[in-house]
């Protein structure tokens, strides 16, 4: 599993709940989580009612942004790359190599690895999973893509058979959904996430889970 | 008639299901050209002893001689016997999807491998032996109760069998239809056909019946020509059920 | 060894340039530019795509581009200008020039994982982007320059950029790496989707949220033509898989009904297992156990035989509950004739079955259909996977209702003809009645010509009745059996 989300008995925990849970604290919240999947996160944020923010490992990207408000970034995304065949498929070659019709490249739906496959390996093909985990157990593609610290993850527990070849970093950011009419509460946000990122605190549950 | 070949003969045949005794010990030899017609109250075991003839039940024990060979032996071809014996069933059992010809043409074709022309030009002919080749093109939906049983008969004919067996044909029939079956019924023994009835019409038994058999309790309880049986019962049991239905 | 080596980098270097000297010189008189040919070296250069869909760059949407390089070590850049293709609109507005540095976790290689921003000043003169970084950049550094919000003409092409960088030494130096982004022409769907946002209407429409989330227009228009290849590809499979699936059925039913235990058990265990299991666990242990078996089948190809494999056991107790529910009068009327217990099954217990049984096979496809959706888990480009992935990435759940419609599309007309054939059944009761009283000299009954003889197809009207008929004998002829 992932280090933003986890399932830890009957508790998320992870990266994202601390930060959220951080973010509470400073704003004298408590905070209840809800478990969503991935493509149906930003259509509950923006119909409202079901909850009023939505922290999972979320791209802030222009698409989305039409739908709703984002908070500032609280973590800056790397991909890794892994490939069940690190012979043929090396750091050196794999953007080449991996560019080319037929071959099959694993990404989780909706993601920013989605995303980077689709801009830089145009004449592969995508295979889109829901999980990261399916994109590893889906052995027919060459190689996967996910967020970096999930991809070492999974290849440690469960995937030993695949090796990360390279890590990128796309600059692309994860930010916290709001709907769009809650000006409140992006506000209220962005004020606790500069204080913790200021204090320090952002880099401290960074490290705790990266 | 003894003289007469003999093409049923039953020796000792008991059937029971389960615990159930239907058929204790039944001894009856039909000859070819006889109409033998077989009587006696419901659940006395007349319509299995008809079913028993064509192996649609197997027998508990005792044997089954048909023209002479053992049916009840093992490794016998059923289905070359059943073709050689005619069945009119109560429920008339057509074959809802085919019309009245093809009902009459399926068997011919797929059990006696006759042409499609030569079974057609059969199915007509055995048709219009039942008064039903204007029908020809019917589904069975679209036919009478009386009607139905009629193409079922030459259904059963077609197959030119040694012997049909009628299983309370007219029983499921409106009393207004029974006649118009009785009368082919009449008309197929007075061409010679043998022919095992059972049936409740007593009129029919006494007119066409050449040797009347009274089953009581699976076992037979008198055998006698038509004239004996109506008009001179010997048994008490006999003379009990004749009265039932002179009522 | 140090010292050799460096000698022999040093070496290797002065032939390069010395190289790129005589090589450039013959090309181009200026022996400025062709020096300065070399201040940088083009790594990445691309443009988000922005299609709902696949991996095209549109022309007429916005797109973000992407440019990375890594700067010669001999001249530290101070800015740059980005010359953008004819028509093309852009602003600096989220624009940025960012640092890619070493994160220093992998000794001995710069991994450039390391974002540092880096201060710029944006000015825009027509095609001209041009930049100047506030803060100094390393010689040797590797940067990564992003514009946001930028739009492609609607007619795209293969559109080339022109750059050039500022040096510290004030020289301005001509990129001559290819900046080349092909751009897709805006298509007819994406052009409706456009205008469309731009309408008034739909501004008021959208303003409310659940007609902005389910009934986008825009989304609607867009994402039809994309969801409708998934559409195909659901169609071929399942109608690939259902006609193979009916004669597994088939044979599935006569396992079950077998006289002989074993062929009996083996047809009971495999539909039982796979009706008493989630489909979506099937899918889950062919698509990840298969591969792991080293068994590697094209996901079509897999996803036709599951589809296949899972109906033929639905179908079999369509057919088992079909092939019992005739009557035994039919059998033994059969068998009396003759006819072996195989030819009675074909020719008279099979076709009445069939017929019977159609409006629930009909049922059974819809169910198929619908099944189809499952296989977007496993990664089959089917309806919900393109809607899916539109929903992941723009968030709306227009796509959805844009694939429900793809499914509606079949499962209406099907289900109407279910109710239609399920209705002659009543109106054959209703007629059966009327045939029943029939009249010999009653002429009123439909003859069909002769051609219909042999034809083995009975109007379906003859169905129903033919059902409550045969059911009355099964009832009698039970009894009958117990009487007799």
């Amino acid at each position: 599993m992932s280090s933003l989300v986890n399932l830890e008995g009957s508790d998320f925990v992870g990266y994202d709940m601390d930060v959220m849970k951080a973010i509470g604290q400073k704003l004298g919240l408590s905070v209840e989580f809800k478990n969503l999947k991935f493509d149906a996160i930003i259509p509950a944020v923006s119909a409202g009612g079901q909850c009023d923010c939505a922290i999972s490992g979320i791209t802030i990207n222009p698409e989305r942004k039409e739908q709703v408000n984002f908070a500032d970034g609280y973590y800056t995304d790397g991909l890794g790359f892994a490939v069940a065949d690190a012979q043929k498929y090396t750091k050196a070659n794999y953007n080449t190599e991996l560019n080319k019709a037929g071959v099959m490249i694993a990404v989780q739906s909706g993601t920013t690895g989605e995303d980077y496959v689709k801009e830089n390996f145009p004449n592969a093909t995508r295979q889109a999973y829901d999980t990261s985990n399916d994109c590893f157990a889906a052995l027919q593609c060459v190689a996967a893509i996910s967020n970096d610290a999930v991809v070492g993850n999974l290849i440690k527990m469960s995937y030993s058979s695949l090796t990360k070849i390279d890590t990128i970093s796309t600059g692309e950011e994860y930010g916290i959904a709001i709907k769009k009419d809650n000006k409140e509460l992006l506000d209220a946000i962005n004020k606790a996430l500069k204080e913790l990122k200021d204090e320090g605190k952002i880099d401290n549950i960074q490290s705790k889970w990266f | 008639m003894d003289n007469k070949e003999v093409i049923y003969q039953t020796v000792d045949l008991h059937k029971s299901f389960g615990e159930l005794n239907v058929l204790n010990g039944i001894d009856l030899d039909i000859h070819k050209g006889e109409v033998v017609v077989i009587l006696g109250p419901s659940g006395c075991g007349k319509s299995t002893y008809l079913r028993c003839l064509n192996l649609l039940e197997n027998v508990t024990s005792g044997k089954i001689y048909f023209e002479g060979n053992d049916i009840t032996s093992k490794g016998v071809n059923v289905n070359k016997l059943r073709s050689k014996v005619g069945m009119v069933f109560q429920q008339f059992n057509l074959f809802p999807h085919m019309n009245a010809l093809k009902n009459v043409m399926v068997a011919q074709q797929r059990v006696l491998k006759r042409s499609k022309e030569e079974a057609k030009e059969n199915a007509l002919r055995n048709l219009d032996v039942v008064g039903m080749k204007g029908r020809a093109n019917y589904l069975p939906s679209q036919l009478s109760g009386g009607q139905q049983q009629r193409v079922a008969i030459a259904r059963a004919l077609a197959m030119d069998p040694h012997v049909i067996l009628f299983d309370e044909a007219t029983s499921a029939l409106d009393p207004e239809l029974v006649r118009e079956v009785l009368q082919v019924m009449k008309e197929l023994a007075q061409s010679g056909m043998t022919m095992v009835v059972v049936t409740h019409e007593m009129q029919f038994a006494r007119d066409v019946g050449d040797t009347i058999v009274l089953l009581n309790d699976g076992k037979i309880e008198e055998k006698a020509s038509a004239y004996e049986f109506f008009n001179n019962p010997k048994s008490q049991i006999t003379k009990d059920f004749l009265g039932h239905y002179s009522e | 060894m140090g010292y050799a080596s460096a000698i022999k980098s040093a070496l290797f270097k002065l032939i390069l340039v010395l190289l790129a000297i005589a090589l450039a010189s013959g090309i181009f008189g200026s022996y400025a530019s062709c020096f300065v040919a070399e201040a940088l070296s083009t790594q990445r250069f691309s443009a988000r795509p922005n299609s709902d869909n696949g991996n095209d760059v549109l022309g007429g949407e916005k797109t973000r581009i992407n440019w990375e390089f890594q700067a010669n070590e001999s001249a530290p850049i101070t800015g740059f200008t980005l010359v953008f293709p004819e028509g093309t609109t852009f602003n600096e507005e989220d624009a940025s020039v960012t640092l890619m540095d070493d994160s220093g976790t992998t000794p001995g290689e710069n991994d450039h994982l390391k974002r540092v921003p880096i201060q710029t000043v944006y000015s825009i003169d027509n095609l001209d982007f041009s930049a100047k970084f506030l803060n100094e950049v390393s010689a040797d550094a590797y940067l990564e320059i992003r514009v946001q919000n930028v739009i492609f003409p609607q007619n795209g092409g293969e559109l080339m950029f022109k750059a050039s960088v500022n040096l510290a030494n004030g020289d301005i130096v001509e990129v001559r790496d290819l900046l080349q982004i092909n751009v897709k022409s805006f298509s007819f769907a994406d052009k409706l989707a456009k205008d469309l946002s731009e309408q008034d209407w739909v501004k008021a429409w959208n303003s409310n949220d659940f007609l902005r989330l389910f009934f986008n227009p825009p989304v609607l228009v867009s994402s039809f033509p994309v969801v409708m290849q998934g559409f195909f590809t659901a169609l071929a499979l399942v109608l690939c898989a259902y006609p193979c699936a009916i004669p597994l059925g088939l044979l599935l039913a006569l396992m079950r009904m077998s006289k002989l235990r074993l062929i009996r058990a083996i047809g009971s265990i495999y539909v039982n297992i796979i009706r008493g299991t989630p489909f979506f666990l099937q899918l889950y242990v062919a698509f990840f156990g298969l591969p792991l078996a080293g068994v590697q089948i094209p996901s079509f190809i897999l996803g036709f035989i599951m589809l296949f494999l899972n109906s033929g056991a639905y179908l079999c107790e369509i057919f088992r509950a079909g092939i019992q529910s005739i009557p035994d009068g039919q059998t033994e009327a059969s068998r009396s004739l003759g006819m072996s217990s195989f030819q009675t099954m074909f020719f008279i217990i099979i076709p009445q079955t069939i017929r019977r049984v159609i409006p629930t096979m009909t049922n059974e496809f819809i169910l198929l259909y619908k099944d189809t959706s499952l296989l977007a888990a496993v990664g089959v480009m089917e309806v919900v996977m393109y809607a899916k992935t539109i929903v992941a990435s723009t968030g709306s759940i227009t796509p959805y209702i844009v694939a429900a419609f793809f499914y509606l599309i079949i499962t209406i007309p099907l289900a109407s003809l279910v109710g239609v054939l399920e209705r002659k059944l009543d109106v054959s009761k209703a007629a059966n009645n009327q045939v029943n009283v029939l009249d010999e000299n009653d002429i009123s009954v439909n003859v069909k010509d002769e051609s219909d003889i042999d034809g083995s197809i009975a109007p379906s009207i003859a169905l129903g009745q033919t059902q409550v008929t045969l059911q009355e004998d099964k009832n009698l002829q039970n009894d009958g059996a117990k009487n007799g």
